[in-house]
């Protein structure tokens, strides 16, 4: 971000974005920010759920009698994974203050839309549908098993909830110039 | 604020596109991965249809091992399992995959052969022949409400045993009135000491002996769903009735009875499990149980419709199955004063051998 827009009238419809650059600009500060996130959603699966997850190489994975994030640690990956995309999708499509809101929104619906897709009454329908061509893709062939053995949990959508609404004030923040 | 134009503006929406496909992908990519490899896992397991009603046989296990009871009041007892015991047996399932049984029939045609070497009732030694003449129902671990059958003996004459409203309606050629009894007083004559016609009291002990392989006939069928519960579990120990005052010489205040699975990993095809009882006393019954049986070579088929279509423990492929008794002794205790038990030496049976069970899909 440069200097200018510190002052830029209001025009056009589009608010004036401050802020704070520093050493490097806003966009990599959110993404670095949304880095931070999904490395601890990663921690999560590795060291909380001793590397249930497809895509955790054996290496990362440890045996789960280890608990960093506690009972916190259930609900986490949902809220780090909305926040953190909501932050690299601001980082993409800065600067464009104003679809904040539009933003968090659309990314709160994709992640309950895939919650509700693991409810009993719909996952095995799900996995069903998903065409076989899709074995042998990587990271593709997971979905089948995420939806017929994934589980749905209102907390989870909660957490997505608080995901998106703290990517909001956080975006918030960083315009407002306290980046931190 | 930067000029930012509607161009920018596009180039940004489509970098969107590899950011929304990295989200899918990793929101899917959470799925859980038990096999600790690194491979995506198996799909899980979706527990096979229980259908409403089952086909069933009881029948021989390899080489047409008998079931044997050695029963000392009476003497030793083998049955031999004929043309099999068949029938149907209706099923309550749950939405939770939880089954009880309510009732069942025992086809006419089936039959089943007793012989006994008696000691103390000399005069009823021979064999017997159970031969369903009528279709048998009952609800479970209840006596038969309708059908008939007859008890074909060496001793002379066959007697046929009507199910009435009330008991059993026993008829002896020779005899012009038939006798009438409950079915608790049927049983009852197998060690009456009033003088009763040998034909009937060898009546009154086959049948006893069908009631007995039945019971545990049904046992098994009720254990069926639970056996992954006991894969998972095993070995599942649990506690018995407690004598509250003294027990008979020789027991423990109270028993167990365990529960072992006899494989490794998940329930399959050819697994066995045994039920192993330690002075295991059941109150209600006034019985003292010890020794173990098997439950072996488990048999599980399911359709293309993932509808269970056969399932029991039973012979296949040269391997024995079946329920398989090894010394197990069901002993009747009486409570001689308040809280002071003995065993009944008259009332001591002693189990070996076995017989099979098999459930099909009508």
């Amino acid at each position: 971000m440069d200097g200018r827009a510190l002052h830029a009238p209001r025009q056009h419809g589009i608010e004036p974005v401050r802020m704070t650059g520093g050493k490097f600009g806003p966009e990599v500060r959110l993404f670095w920010l949304a880095t931070l996130f999904l490395t601890v959603g990663i921690i999560v699966y590795a060291v909380d759920r001793g590397g249930a997850a497809y895509f955790l190489p054996d290496w990362l994975a440890t045996n789960g009698e280890i608990s960093i994030f506690g009972a916190v640690g259930e609900r986490l990956p949902t809220f780090v994974h909305t926040l953190a995309f909501i932050l690299i999708t601001v980082a993409v499509l800065r600067p464009w203050p104003k679809r904040v809101p539009a933003i968090c929104a659309a990314w709160f619906a994709l992640e309950c839309m895939f919650e509700i897709g693991q409810h009993e009454a719909l996952g095995q329908r799900i996995a069903d549908a998903i065409p076989g061509w899709v074995d042998g893709i990587p990271m593709l062939e997971a979905t089948p098993i995420y939806f017929a053995s994934g589980t749905f949990d209102w907390l989870d959508i909660l957490s997505i909830g608080l995901g998106a609404v703290t990517a909001y004030l956080l975006v918030r923040k960083l315009r407002e110039g306290g980046m931190p | 604020m930067t000029h930012t134009s509607n161009k920018a503006f596009g180039w940004r929406m489509l970098l969107m596109i590899p950011v929304a496909v990295m989200a899918v992908l990793s929101i899917v990519a959470t799925g859980h991965d038990d096999s600790d490899n690194g491979e995506l896992p198996d799909p899980p397991e979706i527990p096979a249809t229980i259908l409403p009603s089952y086909n069933y046989e009881i029948g021989s296990q390899v080489g047409d091992l008998t079931l044997n009871a050695s029963v000392s009041g009476i003497g030793s007892i083998d049955v031999a399992f004929g043309d099999t015991l068949r029938g149907s047996i209706n099923l309550d399932v749950s939405g939770a995959g939880e089954v009880t049984l309510l009732n069942y029939v025992t086809d006419a045609g089936s039959t089943l052969a007793v012989t006994l070497e008696s000691i103390a009732l000399p005069e009823i030694d021979g064999t017997y022949t159970i031969n369903v003449t009528e279709a048998l129902s009952s609800t479970i671990f209840d006596p038969p409400t309708s059908g008939a059958f007859e008890v074909v003996s060496s001793l002379g004459p066959s007697v046929s045993v009507s199910i009435t409203g009330t008991g059993v309606s026993v008829t002896i050629p020779g005899n012009p009135v038939p006798f009438e009894y409950t079915w608790d007083e049927f049983m009852d004559l197998v060690d009456s000491e009033d003088p009763i016609q040998p034909e009937l009291r060898a009546a009154a002990l086959a049948t006893g002996i069908l009631e007995f392989v039945y019971e545990f006939f049904l046992n098994a069928a009720d254990v069926l769903d639970e056996l992954e519960v006991i894969v998972a579990t095993s070995p599942v120990v649990e506690e018995c009735d407690m004598f509250m005052g003294s027990p008979p010489e020789g027991a423990l205040a109270q028993g167990e009875a365990v529960v072992t699975y006899l494989g490794t990993g998940d329930l399959f095809p050819g697994d066995s499990f045994e039920w192993n009882f330690t002075d295991c006393w059941f109150e209600d019954f006034d019985e003292l149980r010890n020794g173990f049986f098997q439950l072996s070579n488990y048999i599980e088929e399911v359709d293309a419709d993932n509808n269970l279509t056969r399932i029991g423990f039973a012979p296949s492929g040269g391997t024995n199955g079946g329920i398989s008794f090894f010394g197990y002794r069901i002993e009747e205790t009486v409570e001689l004063t308040l809280g002071v038990y003995q065993i009944d030496p008259l009332n001591v049976v002693v189990v070996n051998g076995g017989f099979s069970v098999l459930f099909t899909a009508p």
